[in-house]
């Protein structure tokens, strides 16, 4: 019976994180950033980060996006163990498997809204690529942004675009980096329904760094850092 | 809201990553219609660069074309046979007549008089068939509806406007040449086969053959050139004509030319300038090179967050490196267009220019090959200086992105980018060959370019450490401007390179010409002599002495014999297996001026060996100069063999003499011993000095009031064509020092442009600090002062130096330095340095702290 076996079935882990460490060279000499975290990141889930500044947040968001190696431990992003990966295949994976949105947006300035969003199709050699990210755009409500560039949106929309661009090739993992940090909060608002609806439209697991508590709490999970350490995990105190 | 796509991706028809040409086109061609303005500083030095080299190539092949379809014009004929002192032998000129229609002329120098002037003037005498191609163009309001037959009639002559002009001649006013009264019939317009050349010693005057006898100023062994020109009946047949006629003029002292060779000096004069302004225009284009790196590399640095952020989308390190490199080839594409577009229309501007100076026509076309190298040029110009910031741009960590931290990587790029310069280097090596088809000028030119590179940046270097030890002002503008000069990353280094290399080639000029011509004024005041009088006949020689010594106010006279001989071997060598190239093969080209003496010549500065005795008569002995002697690599000991006037014989070198050739005095390669040249037709030549200009003008007056058939040439008038020449060189070669400060600029702009981020993050802390726009002013403003300072010291050096090594080692003479003409160069390219780098870095100034702030 497929209804009983979709109810039952385990879900399916897309980031995996054994012992993962990272110390980066300093003047003052080796920094330990994350110091051994071990953790388990499902399809569909949506997961928040808190912690206070320097305590490994986007380090961490770094390594579950190939951009930083481990020292030590192991990490596997959708079923492929990373930690050996070379660059350009790091960079096939993003573009295939992850979404990325950060705090400021990062579009590029000379693109206007549809060239942004078809980027990574582009790269993955979809032939379909402006008219995905065309559904993609009007799926984030800027539909009728299409040609703007982006110094001609408004900053709640540039950050909607960068999200329809995150979800375009339909990414497994999507990971948010304060979002909303450069918004207003009712803009804010509005682009979080958006980052939380398209993740679940395209039922990649979310991963959403943030300083907001009343922001993480709408995850499904919250992971608390500190220091470099995995203090909290709100799935395991729940079990 | 959101409406769920995936139904609609169910097709993606996805590839693994794809990195090719194609889609960085795509991405490069989104991206580069917003940079073209961060690049018009590189497009203009790019511009420039290219348009220099394109501009040279396309004037020097106009000027071979226009010879090369004028050829028959120029040179009269479709073959000339040429002789000087004696006309071709009968038999030579029955042997060409043969083949077709002959025509002779017969060219000389000659004083023009009337009563109360005269001139020195180019004689032409014509046959009754010149001009066998082309016609004569005689001014209409002076001359009528005269046929040159006519004009020529009954001692007629036709002159060039000017002379009839300065001379108050009118047609049918007449004027006395050598022993005959001549009657100007009109002014002579255009006479086609007139020689191509800078320099002519004197106004045409065009008279008929049978004027010349009337004059009685062919005399044996005057300064004559004699020219048969030949029209062929039958084209085809003009191989067998040079043939034959080189076969019977073997042993003459005939020489043969056709069509292929109608202006043989002046083509060498275009192949070697254009060769050095090729070479000048590299210069500035390599220079303007610093500049393209430094723009790319700032304007990479401004990509970087967009680099990032591709790299976080999932796009290749190649991709990266093609996407940015089509871009930066693109913009260079856009200069490289301008500059080939300005260099293909040149030729119709240079017309102007050059028509003052030279009679070559110009034929207006596009010439693709030196348009193809400039544009080559350029475009590999281009690609070596941006391979390597944009070979680093590709190593961009994307991760970076995440803490707002993007900056340009550092060190050297991987294997392949280097592989790619050493490859781009050879290219550029390659081209420089194509431009100039010499190897060791090429070779030198790398190695002289590299070397002052290192040079420059030694000293710049230099100048780094010496400033870090200058203690920290109290003065905050001062100790900010010093902190920015000596920081890691500083631009000293840049700018001494490229603005110190354009400002010291115009220290180098400025003070080379000023050397230049002090040498020459002081060699006239103290011992250049009043007049040269040519053509004096040997029986004539003792009446001039007399007259000249008896001429109050002339202090001393000097005289010699002369006559022209071809040298056809030395040291056992053909003349013509000599490299046409080397330093001394002048003196194996033409005729020479050849003279005997018994004794050696006064002021004879003998180096090596004896001078024969006085009364010598055994086999022929010569004395020859040393330059020249080191140049064709012989020494005492070795022959000479010498055509005079068809009669060969051999000499041997006896003596060595150290000759200043830029002396006034007579000088000559060769001096023969006694008993050997009086017998042929020969002529004598002879210098006065005098106490001042009326002695002058008396001494000149006298002897060719005298002697009807001896000319005088006015040193102070070769002098002044010398003065003219070395200001027209000065003004070329200070042209295109000017142009590779332009390109200086363009660095300059470039780096300025790359520590623009730098300076704004600089000025925002210094405003939140409570600095005002005058207290920051005034600190950029300290810096680059400095750094003009810096430069302009550089700059003295190096240009100096340069001039010194130029007027000591290669003229030999003695060396000014002309303190105030250095500093005033140096210094007011240094003020524009500082300008133009305060004028680029204020733009920053007028940015407000708050939003720059809130985005950091």
């Amino acid at each position: 019976m497929p209804t009983t076996a979709k109810a039952h079935a385990a879900p399916t882990p897309v980031i995996m994180l054994d012992n993962a460490r990272l110390a980066l060279k300093s003047a003052d000499g080796m920094i330990d950033i994350l110091k051994g975290i071990s953790l388990t990141i499902s399809a569909g889930e949506s997961v928040g980060i808190l912690g206070p500044s320097g305590a490994g947040k986007t380090s961490l968001l770094m390594i579950m996006s190939g951009l930083e190696s481990l020292s030590s431990g192991t990490i596997e992003l959708a079923n492929q163990d990373i930690t050996e990966m070379g660059e350009d295949s790091l960079a096939a994976l993003r573009r295939d498997k992850v979404g990325i949105v950060f705090q400021a947006f990062r579009l590029i300035p000379s693109m206007t809204a549809i060239q942004n969003v078809a980027v990574p199709l582009e790269l993955a050699g979809n032939r379909e690529a402006e008219t995905l990210a065309q559904v993609a755009l009007e799926s984030v409500g800027l539909g009728h942004r299409l040609t703007h560039l982006p110094d001609q949106l408004s900053g709640g929309e540039q950050q909607r675009v960068a999200i329809a661009r995150a979800i375009a090739p339909r990414p497994q993992i999507l990971l948010a980096d304060e979002p909303t940090g450069n918004l207003d909060s009712a803009t804010g608002e509005n682009v979080i329904n958006t980052l939380f609806a398209a993740a679940k439209a395209a039922g990649a697991a979310l991963v959403l760094v943030t300083h907001d508590a009343g922001l993480a709490k709408r995850c499904s999970r919250v992971l608390h850092i500190e220091d470099g350490l995995l203090v909290h995990d709100s799935a395991v105190h729940a079990s | 809201m959101t409406k769920d796509i995936a139904s609609q991706q169910n097709n993606p028809q996805a590839t693994t990553g794809r990195s090719d040409w194609l889609l960085a086109w795509r991405f490069a061609r989104r991206e580069v219609r917003g940079s073209v303005r961060r690049f018009r500083v590189f497009l203009m030095a790019l511009l420039l660069g290219v348009a220099a080299i394109g501009t040279v190539g396309s004037v020097a092949e106009a000027m071979r074309d226009g010879i090369a379809n004028n050829a028959r014009v120029l040179l009269g004929g479709d073959i000339e046979l040429r002789s000087r002192h004696t006309a071709p032998e009968m038999a030579v000129r029955e042997a060409a007549a043969r083949y077709g229609t002959l025509s002779n002329t017969v060219q000389m120098r000659a004083m023009l008089q009337t009563n109360d002037d005269r001139k020195l003037v180019e004689l032409k005498a014509v046959d009754q068939n010149w001009p066998l191609v082309g016609a004569a163009e005689l001014d209409e309001t002076t001359g009528g509806n005269l046929s040159l037959e006519t004009a020529l009639a009954d001692n007629g002559m036709v002159a060039d406007a000017q002379l009839l002009r300065m001379m108050g001649l009118s047609p049918g006013d007449t004027a006395r040449l050598g022993e005959a009264t001549v009657r100007v019939s009109a002014a002579l317009l255009y006479e086609p086969d007139r020689s191509v050349s800078f320099i002519s010693f004197g106004p045409r005057v065009l008279i008929s053959a049978e004027t010349l006898v009337a004059t009685g100023l062919a005399q044996p062994g005057a300064f004559i050139t004699y020219k048969s020109r030949l029209l062929l009946d039958d084209i085809t047949s003009a191989k067998q004509a040079v043939e034959t006629l080189e076969t019977v003029t073997a042993d003459t002292n005939v020489r043969v030319r056709d069509v292929d060779d109608a202006a043989p000096g002046f083509e060498e004069f275009i192949d070697r300038a254009e060769v050095f302004l090729v070479l000048v225009g590299l210069t500035a284009l390599l220079i303007g090179g610093l500049g393209v790196a430094g723009a790319v590399r700032a304007w990479l640095a401004s990509r970087m967050p967009v680099i990032a952020t591709l790299k976080c989308l999932g796009a290749p390190a190649r991709l990266i490196f093609r996407v940015y490199l089509l871009q930066v080839m693109l913009i260079a594409s856009l200069g490289v267009c301008l500059g080939v577009i300005l260099a293909a229309v040149a030729p119709a501007l240079a017309l102007d220019i050059l028509g003052a100076y030279i009679t070559v026509p110009l034929t207006l076309s596009v010439y693709p090959v030196p348009l193809a190298i400039a544009a080559s040029f350029g475009l590999v110009t281009s690609f070596l200086f941006a391979l390597w910031p944009v070979a680093k741009a590709e190593e961009v960590r994307a991760a970076h992105l995440f803490r707002s931290l993007v900056e340009m990587p550092q060190g050297r790029p991987r294997t392949i980018y280097l592989v790619m310069t050493g490859a781009a280097l050879g290219a550029l090596a390659l081209l420089a060959f194509l431009a100039t088809r010499n190897l060791a000028l090429t070779v030198s030119f790398i190695g002289g370019s590299i070397a002052a590179l290192v040079l420059l940046a030694g000293l710049g270097e230099l100048l780094m450490r010496v400033m870090r030890q200058v203690p920290s002002p109290r003065y905050v503008p001062a100790r900010l401007a010093l902190s920015a000069i000596t920081r890691p990353g500083s631009p000293v280094r840049a700018v001494i390179i490229a603005f110190g290399l354009g400002l010291s080639v115009l220290v180098a000029v400025a003070l080379s010409q000023a050397n230049l011509s002090r040498q020459i004024d002081m060699r006239v005041a103290e011992e250049a002599p009043a007049w040269f009088f040519i053509d004096i006949q040997p029986q004539q020689i003792d009446e001039f002495l007399k007259i000249a010594t008896a001429t109050q106010g002339v202090t001393e006279i000097t005289q010699t014999p002369m006559l022209r001989g071809r040298v056809t071997a030395i040291g056992g060598r053909p003349a013509s297996d000599f490299d046409p190239q080397n330093g001394a093969a002048w003196v194996l080209r033409g005729d020479r001026a050849l003279t005997w003496a018994g004794a050696p010549p006064a002021g004879a500065d003998v180096i090596a060996g004896d001078w024969w005795p006085a009364d010598y008569q055994g086999t022929p002995l010569v004395s020859m100069s040393q330059e020249e002697a080191l140049e064709l690599g012989v020494w005492i000991g070795d022959s000479v063999a010498f055509n005079v006037l068809g009669r060969k014989f051999e000499a041997t070198i006896t003596n060595i003499r150290d000759v200043e050739w830029e002396s006034f005095s007579l000088n000559f390669v060769f001096i023969l011993s006694p008993g050997m040249l009086e017998a042929a037709p020969h002529s004598w030549m002879a210098t006065t000095h005098v106490s001042d200009d009326l002695a002058a003008d008396r001494v000149e007056i006298r002897v060719t009031d005298r002697f009807s058939n001896v000319s005088a040439i006015s040193v102070r008038e070769a002098v002044a064509t010398a003065q003219r020449i070395i200001g027209l060189l000065g003004s070329a070669v200070q042209l295109t020092a000017l142009i590779t400060l332009v390109a200086g600029i363009a660095v300059l702009a470039g780096t300025v442009a790359s520590t623009e981020a730098q300076r704004l993050a600089d000025s925002v802390i210094l405003k939140v600090l409570g600095a005002t726009r005058i207290s920051i002013m005034i600190a950029w403003f300290f810096e680059y002062a400095l750094l003009g300072v810096l430069t302009a010291f550089a700059a003295t050096l190096i240009g100096s130096l340069a001039s010194w090594a130029l007027i000591t080692q290669f003229l030999q003479a003695d060396f000014v330095f002309y303190g105030k003409l250095v500093l005033t160069t140096s210094f007011a390219g240094a003020g524009a340095t500082a300008l133009l780098g305060l004028a680029g870095a204020t733009r920053t100034l007028g940015r407000k702290p708050a939003p720059l702030l809130r985005e950091a």
